[in-house]
């Protein structure tokens, strides 16, 4: 056993509005929601449950050993802080 | 292709844990779909509902890269303890072994009200899946984990660029929990679910501490 100890890496995906079922209810309960992407997000769009599991799929993969206990927050950099202009 | 972004291990094995009657499901069938094509030798997804489980399950033999691969699938409870230790027994006798689970169920609040008016009993479904449903997922798999050997891979054509590193160790697995950007920042109108998903922070970097804590070489 090395200082890696029992081995289990445990982290998370922190990602906006993703284009499920969950997301489709929010857009009928609040038909707003497609604009305020749109004008929020630089992508201009829901993010796709692909690119989601793309991301999960690292964090378990062999390339990622070193990656424990983080957040990968994929917010098209909407958390950065409030863009004035 | 997939496999080429990234080292994987086509002897490893994923438990997948997603809701489609609770609104989640399009992301859980994704991971399915993506761990599929990038080479595990199999799944166990587990859901709700026994049907989107096995049909999902059923899809994911037409993408699928790995000679080996099998899919099974199997209904779960997440908010329930036992439930969740079947779903893990069947894993790991289904494979011998759990190297990744995917936590990819969560529900939204049944209303978008102002923090004074949120109903304390949707505030306990909302915590009691989104974040206390990862921490008995996380704990049950953990334990399967910790009972299990350590994993080494062959570092293929990145071998040859380090000095003598053929082989890479990686551990006893790998547990992802997916959040959200309300674990971040809080939006208005859903204090249960922003409280959720901030709380599930704490359980996925408690969880990540255990890889110290439990060593047989750390001693205080």
């Amino acid at each position: 056993m090395d200082l890696m100890g029992a081995g289990i890496r445990v982290n998370q995906v922190n990602p906006t509005w993703v284009r499920t079922p969950m997301f489709e209810e929010e857009c009928r309960r609040v038909p707003a929601t497609a604009e305020l992407i749109r004008k929020l997000s630089p992508i201009k769009r829901a993010i796709e449950p692909d690119e989601v599991a793309a991301a999960c799929v690292y964090l378990c993969s062999p390339s990622a050993v070193t990656v424990n206990g983080i957040s990968l927050a994929m917010d098209t950099g909407l958390l950065i802080g409030p863009l004035l202009g | 292709m997939i496999h080429h972004l990234v080292l994987f291990n086509s002897e490893s094995v994923i438990l997948v844990t997603h809701d489609s009657r609770q609104a989640a499901g399009g992301i859980g069938r994704e991971i399915v779909f993506a761990f599929a094509e990038a080479g595990v030798k199999g799944i166990l997804l587990a859901d709700t509902s026994a049907e989107a489980c096995a049909q999902v399950a059923a899809e994911s033999l037409s993408l699928d890269t790995n000679p080996s691969y099998k899919p099974l699938s199997t209904v779960v409870d997440v908010t329930d303890a036992a439930s969740i230790d079947a779903m893990v027994k069947m894993a790991v006798e289904g494979f011998k072994r759990i190297d990744y689970c995917v936590n990819a169920f969560g529900v939204d609040v049944k209303e978008y009200v102002p923090f004074c008016e949120t109903d304390p009993e949707d505030y306990d479904r909302v915590l009691g899946i989104n974040t206390k449903g990862n921490f008995l997922v996380t704990r049950s798999v953990g334990k399967a984990m910790l009972a299990q050997e350590p994993v080494t891979v062959d570092l293929g054509r990145r071998g040859r660029l380090s000095d003598g590193m053929r082989t890479r160790d990686v551990g006893r697995g790998s547990i992802v929990n997916i959040s959200s950007a309300m674990a971040l920042v809080a939006v208005p109108g859903k204090a249960p679910y922003t409280t959720s998903k901030h709380a599930l922070t704490g359980v996925t970097k408690a969880a990540g501490t255990f890889i110290l804590f439990l060593s047989p070489l750390v001693s205080f």
